[in-house]
């Protein structure tokens, strides 16, 4: 099986990693619309990002599907204590309070979400949206290149594989937070930094650690 | 390379979308042609534009130092006397006071510079002058992009 390149989702995991560091977000994500026009997250800069996002594709709601549904901004300033998401706040890490998505567009069409959050509960003023939209532009930017660089097929193959091993990689963090003694961010972190240093897909290295302790296990 | 419309057009949003992410009036691109020479490319308006076709003739400018010491250049105003502005080319960039200029990089070398700038003579601030740095990684990914280059179709 020949399986797409994903040098599109490393551009915007650096991309993302930008925006994170920039102004001092406790962390950020980007989420996508799969083939299904379904939600799904393709980025997140830590764990508490990621609790952000899956806690939202578990209960089909919140501030970030909101931002995709009505290709607009939606800000929260303690998502754990508003009232228009009550199911979310067990669902999310500690560490999400605040939380501010943007879409990100494409031909002028919602194609996902930029997301942000802060670990304390936070008024989002107009400079924070406007920066927001900024930066979704950017990443619009970089897709319109890629576009206009690749076919658009073999992008859509790139970003939907990327969505579709997620899960790999989220099992594959969760074996080595059980064997190392790791949090999600350290698994996660030097799951990436082994598959940059050894030139391979987080993917599949995600997948044969998965198979390692497939083997140990037997 | 992709077409040149399609590549200024992006160029030129991404340039739109770095002021506004900076909070400058804008933003202006100068890229290493083939030959190692500064060329303008672009700019998110006119301004931009006559700031780096400017630079691109005096063959000096903050975009051309940045380039050639490799490090981030600040002119708080671009009329004053040398060695702190550079009024040759504030002749003809009448509308730009405020210059920052970063080095562009990739594969470990220099390939061009960011220029932000705005309207009005001003002090840059340390924090502005970072974001511009981490910004201009931004403008780096969309030229790999546009470029097609195999860091873009490499590994995730």
């Amino acid at each position: 099986m020949t399986v797409p390149a994903t040098g599109i989702v490393h551009q915007l995991e650096r991309a993302v990693e930008v925006v994170d560091t920039l102004f001092g977000y406790s962390g950020a994500g980007l989420m996508f619309a799969g083939d299904h026009k379904e939600l799904r997250y393709l980025v997140a800069t830590d764990d508490a990002g990621r609790s952000l996002e899956g806690a939202q594709l578990r209960v089909g709601r919140g501030p970030c599907i909101s931002t995709f549904e009505s290709d607009a901004a939606v800000t929260t300033c303690d998502v754990r204590n508003d009232p228009r998401w009550p199911e979310l706040a067990d669902r999310l890490h500690p560490d999400v309070r605040a939380v501010a998505g943007v879409p990100v567009r494409l031909g002028g069409e919602p194609v996902g979400t930029l997301n942000v959050y802060q670990s304390a509960p936070y008024e989002w003023d107009e400079s924070d949206i406007q920066a927001l939209y900024a930066y979704a532009n950017v990443i619009e930017q970089i897709l319109t290149a890629a576009i206009a660089a690749e076919e658009k097929s073999a992008l859509a193959d790139q970003l939907q594989y990327a969505l579709d091993y997620r899960v790999v990689i989220e099992r594959a963090i969760g074996y080595l937070m059980g064997k190392h003694d790791l949090t999600a961010a350290q698994a996660f972190t030097g799951l990436r930094k082994q598959a940059r240093d050894s030139r391979r897909k987080v993917a599949d290295l995600a997948a044969e650690v998965l198979g390692e302790g497939a083997g140990e296990l037997r | 390379m992709t077409h040149g419309v399609e590549f200024t057009h992006v160029v030129d949003r991404t340039l739109n979308a770095l002021a506004d992410a900076l909070g400058a009036d804008g933003a202006a691109l100068m890229l290493i042609d083939d030959h190692d020479r500064p060329r303008a490319v672009g700019g998110s308006d006119a301004d931009g534009r006559w700031l780096e076709l400017a630079q691109e003739q005096a063959g000096a400018g903050p975009a051309f130092e940045s380039l050639s010491r490799d490090t981030d250049i600040v002119i708080d105003d671009l009329r004053a006397a040398r060695p702190s502005g550079f009024p040759g080319v504030a002749e003809k960039a009448t509308g730009v006071r405020a210059v920052l200029s970063v080095p562009l990089h990739a594969d470990d070398r220099v390939i061009g510079s960011l220029d932000f700038y705005d309207r009005v003579s001003h002090e840059w601030q340390p924090a502005k002058v970072r974001a511009g740095r981490r910004l201009a990684e931004l403008m780096v990914m969309v030229l790999e992009a546009l470029a097609h280059k195999s860091t873009f179709s490499g590994q995730s």
